[in-house]
């Protein structure tokens, strides 16, 4: 049995980790307290640089992925020449790494699949199955997008966007749909029923932003595809896939069980049913606002 | 922390993970010239140099002739292909000089490159100053609201200054708290420059 004590200092670390993004709140209207500057210097060995500022979680989390996206060009270059093991072996584990930062950064529809944890009766294997099928859909629609553009002679810098608009689009409205339709389900049905495990619902949201091109993806397709190195290319794209669907098992799986925590404290024998349908409600809710904001959001930029 | 606290705080986590599109896709460092010897004018010139992965991208999208760099006719296809885009944006470029905002209306000396491996964007803009002018600060936000673009500015070695003798400047780097962007998560950096003319 788990301390109660020691789940609630991981909660503390994990929060605190992830939400630095909102520490720059409290800077608002300060003085800028980063400052690079220089007087009438030719060179520029007279800058001076105050690192006070604390960087957001995004800001660290592009950062990371900045870095990573050079070593994995270089790794790509690298096995053009070199096909050894090793090579091999770190530009796959690069990937694998990339996918896990990635993921963890803006996009990827996390809080959708977190809506569906919460709203549906799921197991861990049933986070583990949509997870994996999320990111290697999500992966592969990236690697078929670039393959349809050079077919077409698009513009991959312009059309992909386009497309993982228009897809992203389509993916919010049918969203909103499932939401809805789980919603209306939950309220008109039968009480009994809904205790029942429900993996559907998180298959089909998965399914539903996976067919969004990774953009990921399409990068490490075009460098290899310009490298020559396909198979590599391949490979990597399917090392991310299981990055980024790492990232989604630890989250989800930290909702799951956050949410069997919630349920045991507040249920019993008597109100388990209630909290269960209060808790599918809550979920088909969060599609459907989450999706029109999200909808809204993209239609207006 | 109660549980129902902690189920609250992971969902406002995520709702940062506002988009099912990943962010950013293309990376660029940016290096900025000013230039105050035209008579009445600033001339900022913007050199965007994107990283290796956006670089190659660029090339299979415009280098027809794959020699690994952009020629004439190339350039052309790429200026109708992305400076639209770009003007709609207004070139990712907040601009105040002595606190007036400025709208970028047009560019001039558009050119594409390659340095090595790296592609780059490079282009000038104008902006007239009032005759009796003196001292100057002219504030420059680059930034992709979208965060499609992660824009990072050289602020050791990408800052340089073209003046007369009688003017001397400072540079100043900062993160702009007041501009803060996608979803209030992210700041531009801010490069203030303040110009003085010490011959009154």
């Amino acid at each position: 049995m788990i301390n109660e004590k020691v789940l609630d200092n991981f909660f503390i670390f994990f929060i605190l980790t992830l939400s630095g993004q909102f520490q720059h709140k409290t800077k608002q209207g300060r003085i800028p307290d980063k400052i690079t500057s220089h007087e009438n210097v030719e060179t520029h060995e007279n800058v001076e640089t105050h690192e006070n500022v604390k960087q957001s979680f995004i800001s660290r989390n592009t950062e990371q992925q900045r870095k990573l996206r050079v070593k994995i060009a270089s790794s790509l270059r690298e096995f053009k020449t070199n096909t050894r093991k090793k090579v091999l072996v770190i530009s796959l584990l690069l990937a694998f790494l990339y996918g896990v930062i990635h993921s963890l950064g803006p996009g990827h529809g996390k809080v959708f699949l977190v809506s569906q944890v919460i709203g549906s009766e799921v197991k861990f294997r049933a986070i583990v199955g949509s997870s994996l099928f999320f990111a290697f859909l999500h992966s592969l629609s990236g690697l078929t997008l670039v393959v349809i553009l050079k077919i077409l002679s698009m513009k991959i810098l312009q059309d992909s966007t386009k497309v993982s608009m228009i897809a992203q689009n389509i993916s919010f409205v049918i969203l909103i749909a499932l939401g809805l339709f789980i919603l209306i389900r939950t309220i008109k049905g039968n009480s009994g029923n809904h205790h029942k495990p429900n993996q559907g619902n998180l298959f089909l949201t998965a399914l539903m932003i996976g067919f969004v091109p990774c953009p990921g993806s399409i990068i490490i397709s075009v460098f290899a595809m310009k490298m020559g190195t396909y198979s590599l290319g391949i490979f990597m794209i399917l090392a991310m896939a299981l990055g980024m669907a790492s990232t989604l098992i630890v989250l989800n799986g930290i909702t799951l069980l956050a949410k069997s925590f919630a349920t045991k404290a507040i249920a019993n024998q008597d109100n388990i049913l209630k909290i269960s349908r209060v808790m599918t409600m809550i979920g088909s809710s969060l599609l459907i606002v989450l999706g029109t904001l999200f909808l809204t959001y993209s239609i207006y930029n | 922390m109660s549980l129902i606290r902690k189920i609250f705080m992971i969902i406002i986590m995520l709702s940062v993970d506002v988009v099912l599109i990943a962010h950013p896709h293309l990376f660029a460092g940016v290096d900025l010239n000013f230039d105050i010897t035209k008579e009445n004018t600033l001339i900022i010139t913007q050199q965007w140099m994107f990283d290796d992965l956006t670089s190659m991208i660029i090339l299979e999208d415009f280098d027809s002739n794959c020699d690994n760099d952009i020629c004439s006719s190339e350039l052309n296809e790429l200026k109708e292909t992305v400076i639209p885009g770009l003007k709609e944006e207004n070139f990712y470029t907040d601009l105040d000089v002595n606190g007036e905002k400025i709208i970028i209306k047009e560019i001039s000396n558009f050119t594409v490159g390659t340095q090595d491996i790296y592609v780059f964007y490079k282009f000038d803009i104008e902006i007239p100053l009032q005759d009796n002018e003196s001292d100057l600060v002219i504030k420059t936000n680059i930034y992709d609201r979208d965060f499609y673009t992660k824009f990072f500015v050289n602020s050791s070695s990408g800052l340089n200054v073209i003046k007369p003798e009688n003017v001397t400047y400072k540079f100043e780097v900062y993160e702009n708290t007041e501009k803060s962007f996608y979803f209030g998560q992210l700041n531009p950096m801010e490069v203030k420059l303040i110009l003085t003319r010490n011959d009154q």
